[in-house]
């Protein structure tokens, strides 16, 4: 058998790198993976329940920010796979679509079946599972969350024994104090005999709604990042094109879910809501927000503007902004630059 | 009769006071029959006057010890400064162009206000389809002064 040319070799070479290559670039989005353990099982039940449940009750918000103490309540209503969020439903839910009421009328901003995407977050994170105290009246299980790195809790949930409704869950900072929390402060059937305020009508799915869902995107283009991993174990599980060219990165670590949106140019802060907390991280000058959702970060690092959302506590944020810092290596026009400039020192 | 010289050194000696009475005759005659004469001795006289209304500088420190020891000079002038003047001139000159250009054919970076609170809504989204929805999606509904 006669041995192949150096021409067949190179052409066999180049088609084994492109196929690897494509491979890469248009898989899916990152597979799922295997979820073991009581308080992971605990996760994904509560996860299933609160669209397949049948349920009615009040939910109250807390955070605090620079001001003080805040609380909000949210009305909510689960019947027949439909769930519904807001006295005049505001938000709608129905398998993997997600409706939200926009000034024109209702607009559908997720539709794509997901698997189990996120990492299972017993990999991160000590995970302990006992009785816990009674929430809305309801007996319940308390899943604590801790840091095996400071062997600290920081999010306590508390899931319904009988439904698995997730009931309750309070995030606490390094000292103990609880700095966010969702709980329900009443829970019944869907007849609504706990809370009168509730419509009578089973929520359904809007007839009628306009699009407004992001793009999943394959591939990042310079100067844009999107590390496979960031921070402290959060895993990239999506990659979106949102609106006015923004990209959106989420990553997981299956407890928490923080999101990276990028965009190109430099940052206007004039438009920026109020009440920022001016910060330094990592060397660079960053706007913090807390909002009843979690910690919202904006900041600058080479030709992109950054901004951050996560329900994560805020020391865990700071470690993935430390992961998009500057290029580690000069683009062309900074070549160009450096050695048009550099005999000059300017 | 001899014939007339054409002008020459003897000029510039008169006009310094510095011929004998017998050459100042001799070039006096010279004058009176010559326009030639008299056209050069004009030049030279606005030439000499010329000269001499210059302001006078002292040299600057180290000029006449390169003047006296060439070598010496230049030996310094190599160690100072490895690329001509022409070139560095040129380089800068090059540098300055860059620079102009750049700024005129590549354009400014946009600049960017991240709609915070309507990312904040993208990722609540995200989350809920991953996280358990109710506690994510919560916050959507709700009007908050982060949200107005």
């Amino acid at each position: 058998m006669r041995a192949p040319s150096p021409r067949a070799l190179i052409l066999l070479a180049t088609v084994a790198a492109l196929t690897a290559v494509a491979t890469l670039v248009l898989a899916p989005e990152p597979a799922a993976t295997s979820q073991t353990g009581p308080g992971v099982q605990l996760l994904d039940d509560a996860r299933r329940a609160a669209e397949e449940q049948d349920f009615s009750g009040v939910l109250e918000v807390t955070w605090s920010d620079a001001s003080g103490q805040h609380n909000s309540d949210v009305f909510v209503r689960s019947a027949n796979g439909v769930l519904a969020l807001g006295d005049r439903p505001s938000v709608i839910v129905e398998g993997a679509r997600r409706f939200v009421q926009g000034p024109n009328g209702w607009l559908a901003v997720w539709s794509q079946e997901t698997k189990p995407d996120v990492p299972p977050a017993s990999d991160k994170w000590e995970l302990s599972v006992h009785a816990g105290p009674t929430v809305a009246g309801r007996p319940t299980q308390e899943l604590d969350a801790t840091d095996r790195h400071h062997d600290k809790v920081r999010e306590r949930l508390y899931v319904d024994e009988s439904t698995s409704l997730l009931l309750r869950r309070e995030q606490l900072d390094t000292r103990g104090r609880t700095v966010r929390a969702v709980g329900f402060t009443s829970i019944g059937e869907p007849s609504g005999a706990l809370t009168g305020a509730l419509p009578a009508q089973a929520p359904t799915a809007p007839a009628r709604s306009a699009s407004r869902q992001p793009q999943i995107r394959h591939g990042v283009a310079a100067p844009f990042r999107a590390p496979g991993a960031t921070g402290d174990r959060f895993q990239l599980v999506g990659r979106y094109d949102e609106a006015h060219s923004t990209l959106h990165l989420f990553y997981s670590d299956g407890l928490y879910g923080v999101s990276v949106f990028e965009q190109k140019g430099d940052l206007d802060p004039t438009g920026l809501p109020a009440g920022a907390e001016p910060r330094t991280v990592a060397g660079r000058d960053v706007r913090q927000y807390q909002t009843p959702g979690g910690v919202v970060m904006v900041w600058q690092s080479d030709d992109v503007v950054y901004t951050t959302v996560s329900d994560a506590p805020v020391d865990q944020l700071d470690q993935v902004l430390a992961d998009f810092g500057p290029s580690p290596s000069p683009n062309a026009l900074d070549r160009v630059t450096n050695f048009v400039l550099g005999p000059f020192s300017w | 009769m001899s014939a007339r010289p054409a002008p020459d050194d003897r000029l510039s000696a008169y006009l310094d006071g510095e011929l004998d009475a017998a050459e100042r005759e001799t070039v006096d005659g010279y004058l009176a029959e010559s326009s030639e004469w008299r056209a050069e001795r004009d030049e030279v006289a606005f030439a000499r006057d010329a000269l001499r209304g210059l302001p006078v500088h002292e040299a600057r420190p180290g000029f006449w010890e390169k003047v006296l020891s060439p070598d010496l000079a230049k030996a310094r002038s190599r160690r100072r400064s490895r690329l001509p003047r022409v070139a560095t001139a040129a380089t800068a000159a090059v540098a300055v162009a860059a620079v102009v250009i750049a700024s005129l054919v590549i354009p400014s970076a946009d600049r960017v206000t991240p709609r915070v609170p309507a990312l904040s809504d993208s990722h609540a989204v995200r989350s809920s389809v991953s996280d358990e929805p109710v506690s994510q999606l919560a916050t959507l509904s709700m009007i908050t002064p982060f949200r107005k």
